[in-house]
């Protein structure tokens, strides 16, 4: 399993490329993004330099076109990618099915890959994709291993790639969620809120429930391991470290439980992870 | 205007016919769970008990879901006897189109009414052509005129419950997809915080509010309804 890590600078990308990522995604400024322009590299040529970065240490690179825009930006958002792409861009991330088939148009010699917030929940979805010459598809974060099979087992010879601790993501379906829109705030999902007078949380999986979805991917076949961009990098940092070593673990072939066991210990050497489940500090 | 009663599995296995009083049209499924999806032999029973016409109503789907949803098809559907599907989930969709476009009447559902809207026009317009779609579903008051430039096209109205967020991760059971308990029937919580503009519900795997007022609109000719457990019983 490869890692896969967000940078929103070069600096980010360096630091991920040196230490484990083969391959890093970037947002670029004024194209279509899910996330907002800060989480983002600000220029195409930052991206070519960060392409340039990868390529010289043998690692690739992908840019994120996954968000719908208006149909009358699409042919510049065509035009800049073919030039980021002819620059050396190994994947194009996209969301909207016309992105795609714009894409697929231009002829681009790239991979195509299908975002997470495309929500690809079954394999004959990706008959759909095949003949747009998609090469891997992004499993969204609330997709699970057991119910996966035939879609990292495609006869298309499509790679996949799966979240690594969706707790720095939002806790619903994204993008199925319009809480943050409703109430024009981030992460809604996450309000300590209350319930007939008692303190109440949106629903998420436990420590031994998400680490038993990185187990249980791992050994399904997914070949990609996806970290999301934070808006604070020290926090991804930590979690890189994190997946580093729950990959060898996984490697070294570990049982479940003793992946467990020895995962929820990493787990909390996030210090995000510490602090949001109370815990003191690891001594 | 035709009105729908929306039933989820098991509401459906403890319904008595005199609910069915006003209704033409039956949504039997859930756009949010799998777990709540009809099994063949409930929708074959639907199909015979029921005055009217009964609509399968199905959301994001895994591989096993659309397998069982195929056997629906096969078993339900002819070129003579089309079945209404109400569809979040492109791959059913996709599978529509090659295999059963003689056989099912498409409507979206809310989850993809609202990639439909962001879609371009021009895409969009190809896009409902070619996969057959006659009718969207909706819950937001205001979008009915984002769909005007659809030529034909229908809209249904769902109330009183309009969804906001959904998860597959149940909130009632803890757990991801997998044996269910049906924890959540008859059951509806009610969430407040300060930034909230209202109170927030949550039924089933979806959260929501109340819409209870239908917008008249010349494109909806349908209004879903379900019945909400009532207030305080959490």
């Amino acid at each position: 399993m490869l890692i896969v890590a967000g940078a929103k600078t070069y600096d980010e990308a360096d630091w991920l490329l040196a230490h484990g990522a083969s391959e890093v995604y970037c947002g670029v400024a004024s194209l279509p993004n899910h996330y907002n322009a800060i989480t983002c590299l600000k220029t195409d040529e930052e991206f070519i330099r960060v392409t340039r970065l990868a390529h010289k240490r043998g690692k690739r690179v992908q840019l994120l076109l996954n968000e719908s825009c208006f149909e009358k930006d699409y042919p510049e958002v065509v035009r800049r990618t073919q030039a980021l792409v002819k620059a050396g861009c190994d994947g194009v991330v996209v969301k909207e099915l016309a992105m795609l088939h714009r894409l697929h148009q231009a002829a681009l010699r790239t991979d195509l890959i299908v975002s997470s917030v495309s929500l690809c929940f079954n394999s004959r979805t990706l008959g759909y994709y095949k003949p747009l010459g998609v090469k891997r598809v992004i499993l969204p974060y609330q997709s699970l291993p057991h119910e996966a099979g035939r879609i990292i087992n495609n006869p298309y010879g499509m790679g996949t790639e799966v979240f690594f601790h969706a707790d720095f993501c939002c806790v619903n379906v994204d993008p199925v969620c319009r809480l943050d829109g409703w109430v024009n705030a981030y992460q809604v999902c996450r309000m300590d809120m209350t319930s007939g007078g008692k303190p109440f949380h949106m629903a998420e999986s436990n420590v031994p429930q998400k680490l038993g979805v990185v187990y249980d991917f791992y050994h399904a076949g997914a070949q990609h391991l996806k970290l999301v961009r934070m808006r604070n990098f020290a926090d991804e940092m930590e979690v890189l470290k994190e997946a580093r070593l729950m990959l060898a673990l996984l490697r070294k072939g570990v049982s479940r439980a003793d992946f467990l066991r020895l995962g929820e210990k990493l787990y909390f050497s996030v210090s995000r992870h510490d602090r949001k489940h109370g815990k003191s500090p690891s001594p | 205007m035709e009105k729908a009663l929306a039933l989820n599995r098991h509401e459906w296995r403890k319904v008595r016919p005199a609910a069915f009083k006003g209704f033409s049209l039956l949504y039997l499924g859930d756009e949010f769970c799998g777990q709540l999806l009809p099994e063949l032999a409930d929708f074959k029973r639907a199909a015979g008990i029921f005055p009217g016409r009964t609509i399968l109503l199905t959301p994001l789907l895994t591989d096993p879901e659309i397998d069982a949803i195929e056997r629906i098809i096969r078993d339900c559907s002819s070129p003579k006897n089309r079945i209404e599907i109400v569809v979040n989930d492109l791959g059913l969709l996709d599978l529509i189109r090659e295999r059963y476009a003689g056989r099912v009447r498409v409507t979206l559902g809310r989850i993809f009414g609202h990639w439909i809207k962001v879609m371009p026009p021009v895409f969009a317009r190809k896009f409902i052509k070619t996969n057959g779609v006659a009718r969207i579903d909706i819950d937001d008051p205001s979008l009915p005129g984002r769909f005007s430039h659809f030529p034909g096209l229908k809209l249904s109205f769902r109330s009183p419950f309009r969804y906001l967020s959904a998860t597959r991760f149940c909130p009632w059971e803890r757990h991801w997809p997998g044996p269910c308990a049906a924890s959540c029937q008859g059951r509806m919580t009610q969430i407040r915080h300060s930034r909230l503009p209202q109170t927030l519900l949550l039924k089933g795997s979806a959260y929501g509010i109340r819409n209870a007022v239908i917008p008249a609109h010349p494109m909806i000719d349908r209004v879903v309804m379900e019945k909400l457990p009532p207030r305080g019983k959490q």
